[in-house]
């Protein structure tokens, strides 16, 4: 992108992009349940955005008097764009995950308080701690600034950088991280919503990944999907040219898979008619490209299954919860990104965004 | 010429050498070891879209690809 392009672009961003985004912002950057955004900005340093608070109550006794984005003092344009991404993350990536993760803290206090066995609470902690790991390792790092704005120190486990996931019981994992493994599907469907609208925005200014962050290197990616290719058989090779997903049988169970394009949350499992079951995410260790991935996923599936799968985490096994849960419900309505998913997000908003102001002069 | 395929950032490294040639041979195997040692997965291709793991270095494969070990995501 020549970079008088880009500076056109940005220039032009500024004048005519705000008002899209505030109504990009109420129509898509927030789960229904978080309808209350603080905003507390510098008013010492031209209007810089300090702190984006996400609220899902009404009693905020210390509310202000509405205020609208659109009012906002109008920082330099890079900021506001990181304040865009924030915004994303700091909404699906970080709040929901932290509220996913609220039951399964309840339930250790209930466990110790309740005199539970200390191996069944060391057991319970330690899955717990790993899931925590997880979520902080998968959904709440990578390009996107996420810190900027603070975290919560009072975190349990934030002070831990990496931690091996190790091989555990799907079904005791899915009984006891119920509720983790729901927020990990919200995370995964906003992240693919995140990129998808951010993506949408840049091609309505003519230059596709302008908002998108930074990009993977095309040669890269390239050299991934030749590299795929090769190793695909025909029909594989015809599927994914067509539909960009193709079907692998599992070397150990006979069981169908379906690989979509893509890095994480990308393996179906499918009945016999070819029904999504559930999926299962797992990836090579590594920044490495989708081609790559995908042919490691197919190998893995193919020639070992069972070892991929002691490592893997299942995702939207709706039939084995007890209750509804409409977030694995949605998600599966979700599994693909297109425009049906796109006219889901928007559905999912049924409020105005309230934004109060908190100057910090 | 046989290849081994190490997948990274790049898109992958391809590492060439003539089966026929010893010391090429022993560079190969050298590398196998370290790579499965560091927790690479191995696997030649057996046929078209057909792979299967490789336990130990076969310097009659003609492609052996190496994948980072695998976590969940």
């Amino acid at each position: 992108m020549a970079d008088r392009t880009r500076d056109h672009v940005l220039e032009r961003a500024a004048l005519e992009l705000r008002p899209q985004l505030v109504d990009f912002l109420r129509a898509c950057a927030r789960p229904p349940a978080l309808n209350h955004v603080r905003v507390d900005y510098d008013s010492r340093s031209d209007g810089v955005i300090t702190h984006l608070h996400f609220y899902d109550r009404e009693d905020w006794n210390l509310i202000q008097p509405r205020r609208d984005f659109a009012d906002l003092p109008l920082p330099a344009l890079d900021h506001y764009r990181e304040d865009i991404r924030s915004l994303y993350s700091r909404l699906y990536e970080d709040e929901l995950l932290r509220r996913g993760m609220e039951p399964a803290r309840r339930q250790l206090r209930a466990m110790i308080e309740g005199g539970a066995s200390p191996p069944m609470i060391e057991s319970f902690a330690r899955a717990m701690s790993v899931r925590e790991d997880h979520l902080r390792r998968y959904h709440r790092s990578g390009d996107v600034p996420l810190y900027r704005y603070g975290v919560d120190p009072g975190r349990p486990g934030s002070d831990r950088t990496t931690v091996t996931v190790r091989a555990r019981d799907v079904r005791r994992a899915d009984m006891i991280e119920a509720a983790p493994v729901d927020a990990h599907a919200w995370a995964g469907l906003a992240a693919q919503h995140r990129a998808y609208m951010l993506d949408e925005l840049g091609l309505t200014f003519g230059l596709p990944g302008l908002f998108s962050g930074p990009q993977v290197d095309p040669k890269a990616e390239a050299r991934g999907l030749t590299l795929l290719k090769a190793w695909l058989a025909p029909e594989q090779r015809a599927d994914y040219e067509k539909h960009r997903h193709f079907e692998v049988t599992g070397g150990a169970s006979g069981k169908r898979y379906r690989i979509r394009h893509g890095r994480q949350m990308n393996i179906d499992e499918l009945d016999a008619e070819g029904r999504k079951v559930c999926g299962w995410c797992f990836l090579p260790e590594g920044q490495l490209v989708a081609g790559d991935v995908m042919l490691a996923q197919k190998i893995a599936l193919e020639t070992g299954e069972l070892a991929a799968l002691q490592v893997a985490n299942r995702i939207g096994n709706v039939p084995q919860y007890p209750h509804p849960r409409p977030g694995l419900r949605h998600f599966d309505e979700a599994a693909f990104i297109d425009r049906a998913t796109w006219d889901f997000a928007a559905r999912a908003i049924s409020s105005p965004v309230v934004v109060a102001d908190w100057s910090t002069s | 010429m046989a290849a081994q395929i190490v997948m990274d950032h790049t898109g992958d490294t391809r590492h060439e050498f003539d089966p026929k040639d010893a010391a090429a041979i022993a560079a190969a195997e050298a590398r196998f070891k370290e790579l499965t040692g560091l927790g690479f997965t191995a696997a030649t291709r057996t046929g078209p879209g057909k792979a299967e793991l490789a336990r130990s270095f076969d310097p009659t494969a003609p492609e052996t690809i190496f994948f980072p070990r695998l976590q969940g995501g």
